[in-house]
């Protein structure tokens, strides 16, 4: 009878236990601290990763370095209840050592398009004990991006190609399986890149023949206004359609390459460059 | 001084001299457990001395922690303590490798790295990471598969190097030399292909193996490493007297009875599965190889006697004091370890081969 009533009281600790309203949450990813944030359990945040920059309070929470290469005891020495970090949190080992020191871990998102940001915003909202507001916040960015497309007469002949960095050997852009594709997908547009996968170096050769009308251009490249200029004189791009008339669009970082709940607005830039193209045309 | 009082006039200058490199290499493992106390205590989390004592009293009493107690006696037991024997494991076998290696090519420049262990290690490291990336069913098993082939990667980089090294004579230094440079080229080859198409997360992590790290390390690593250490470092000290007759050159040695080939294999071999072992669960972890036999051979001489037992417990020192800086420089950040030892050891080398130049001689 004992040992029935101890393994009920273990099960209903257990459940009990995930269940819990975290107390002090380690975000890791811009995207998750942005999600916290949105849905307004920032106090919840202890600590954050150097990628957490937005909004700006979050830039000032203690930071625990890259994401990717956290470390256990940096973690713990915040003491946290729950940590939720966005997929490719790491190193391995990381959320086995915070499990065995009580920690809860919850790597998530892994889709990137419109349909994982609304799993992911539910999923943190439950996680951090908001599911109401998760909800009214999928429920505004889908009823933002539904207008967006509906105002907006998609032209798949838009020949687009999203630029993430480049130097002397070449320029890394944004292929499929990238939150550029979803956002070129919503507005109706072609990726020439749409052939590679993730983000990677196209040679020039290639982004010459593919002939983009438009580039957008993460703002993390563009650190002064002249970096535009100079980037529209790029040998690959150049003599590209979008490079002679430098049809160059600079998007916010973290909202056009992570998971964001500013992806209308993204979207909105996307579709507003789109039509001023056309209006140029 | 006559003639006959000369050989117990040296006698007793090489007695004196033996007793103190001995009690040199005891004051240096001293050092070692001064750093094991201080690494036990320095962190991003911080407890002050009184607290530490009293969770440590309650501990051996076995009274209930308190809940900060648990998470720090967590860190304490679980994290700084397997990763401070894991340091002074690989800081041995790393250093007492390089100390061979140079003994064998008969060159105190000459490095583990210097015939492929490293890259090959990495080359199928990357390769691992790339695929462990693309079938996510690979994932659970992930970081076994990237330490079983860094270790296999390592092995196949050596034996094609003694295999091209190979003579009717035994292996060729100069050959061995030649055969690594290229095989180092191959690998990197090999690492810039998979780099250029592996995704950004499989990239990343390539990028931060390379760097090494003692963060994922466990106990269960630890008595893995531990248990291959000690028959490693064991054949180290018994390969001593042979390193001692090579140095006098390899026909001298043939004359005073070595079986050069046989032992320059073996000692070839046994640095490829230390330096692979080391690699394989750490990643690279620089300039240890090279540095430590130069340190240790400038406090404590050129003889193997000596120098081999030195490298092991000064490579174990300098690998904690490495940890120690990279855990605690920028809390609650964690520069990979590799980065230390590189930035420490590649000054230190060039003052080393300023210092040696300065004064007319070698280093």
């Amino acid at each position: 009878m004992y040992k029935l009533i101890l393994i009920y009281a273990l099960v209903v600790g257990a459940v009990h236990a995930s269940t819990e309203v975290p107390k002090r949450v380690i975000s890791a990813g811009g995207s998750i601290t942005e999600i916290i944030y949105a849905l307004g359990k920032q106090d919840l945040i202890v600590a954050t990763d150097s990628t957490s920059l937005y909004p700006a309070a979050a830039a000032s929470l203690p930071k625990l370095g890259y994401f990717r290469q956290l470390s256990t005891e940096g973690v713990l020495s915040f003491q946290p209840s729950h940590l939720i970090g966005a997929h490719a949190t790491g190193p391995v080992s990381l959320a086995g050592q915070l499990e065995a020191a009580g920690v809860q871990v919850d790597i998530l998102g892994e889709q990137r398009n419109l349909a994982g940001l609304i799993q992911l915003i539910e999923q943190v909202g439950k996680l951090v004990g908001a599911p109401n507001e998760a909800l009214l916040l999928t429920q505004s960015i889908n009823q933002q991006v539904t207008l967006l497309k509906q105002q907006h007469n998609s032209e798949r002949s838009i020949r687009a190609l999203f630029v993430m960095s480049d130097s002397g050997r070449g320029i890394t852009v944004a292929g499929n399986n990238t939150v550029p594709q979803a956002l070129f997908d919503d507005a109706g547009i072609q990726n020439v890149a749409a052939d590679l996968t993730d983000y990677k170096v196209m040679d020039n050769e290639s982004i010459l023949a593919a002939n983009p009308d438009l580039i957008f251009v993460a703002s993390h490249r563009i650190k002064k206004p002249e970096a535009v200029n100079a980037l529209c004189q790029h040998p690959a791009l150049k003599a590209t359609s979008a490079g002679r008339n430098c049809a160059l669009v600079v998007m916010e970082s973290s909202s056009a390459l992570g998971l964001s709940p500013r992806y209308p607005q993204a979207l909105a830039t996307v579709i507003s460059s789109v039509e001023t193209l056309y209006v140029h045309k | 001084m006559s003639i006959n009082s000369l050989p117990v006039t040296l006698h007793a200058t090489l007695t004196q001299r033996h007793k103190m490199y001995g009690r040199g290499i005891w004051l240096a493992a001293g050092l070692g457990v001064l750093l094991i106390l201080i690494g036990l205590q320095a962190g991003s989390f911080v407890q002050s001395s009184s607290d530490m004592l009293h969770m440590l009293v309650k501990k051996i009493t076995q009274q209930d922690l308190t809940q900060q107690q648990a998470i720090h006696w967590y860190i304490f037991s679980e994290l700084r303590a397997p990763r401070m024997v894991m340091a002074i494991c690989v800081g041995a076998l790393l250093a007492m490798s390089g100390c061979a290696m140079q003994g064998v090519v008969r060159n105190p420049l000459a490095d583990p790295g210097l015939i492929g262990i490293s890259a090959g290690a990495a080359a199928a490291a990357a390769t691992t990471l790339a695929l462990v990336n693309h079938f996510p069913e690979l994932e659970i098993a992930g970081q076994y598969l990237v330490a079983g082939s860094a270790f296999i990667g390592a092995l196949l980089a050596v034996w094609i190097v003694l295999l091209v090294a190979k003579t009717p004579m035994g292996t060729a230094i100069s050959s061995l030399i030649l055969a690594g440079v290229a095989v180092n080229a191959l690998a990197g080859t090999h690492i810039g292909a998979i780099s250029y198409m592996a995704n950004d997360d499989a990239l990343r992590q390539i990028t931060y193996w390379t760097m090494g790290s003692l963060g994922g390390v466990n106990w269960q690593k630890v008595s893995f490493v531990g248990a291959l250490s000690v028959p490693a470092i064991g054949l180290f000290l018994h390969l001593r007297k042979s390193l001692n007759m090579l140095a006098l050159g390899e026909n001298e040695a043939q004359c005073m009875g070595l079986e050069v080939a046989k032992y320059k294999r073996l000692t070839l071999w046994l640095v490829a599965f230390s330096v692979a072992l080391a690699t394989a669960l750490c990643g690279i972890i620089g300039f240890v190889g090279l540095v430590v036999p130069h340190i240790a051979r400038s406090l404590f001489g050129a003889d193997h006697q000596y120098l081999m037992p030195a490298c092991g417990v000064l490579g174990g020192v300098l690998m904690l004091s490495a940890d120690i800086i990279s855990r605690t420089l920028f809390p609650p950040l964690e520069i990979p370890i590799g980065i230390v030892t590189s930035a420490v050891g590649a000054p230190f080398f060039l003052y080393l081969l300023a210092k040696g130049k300065g004064q007319g001689s070698h280093v």
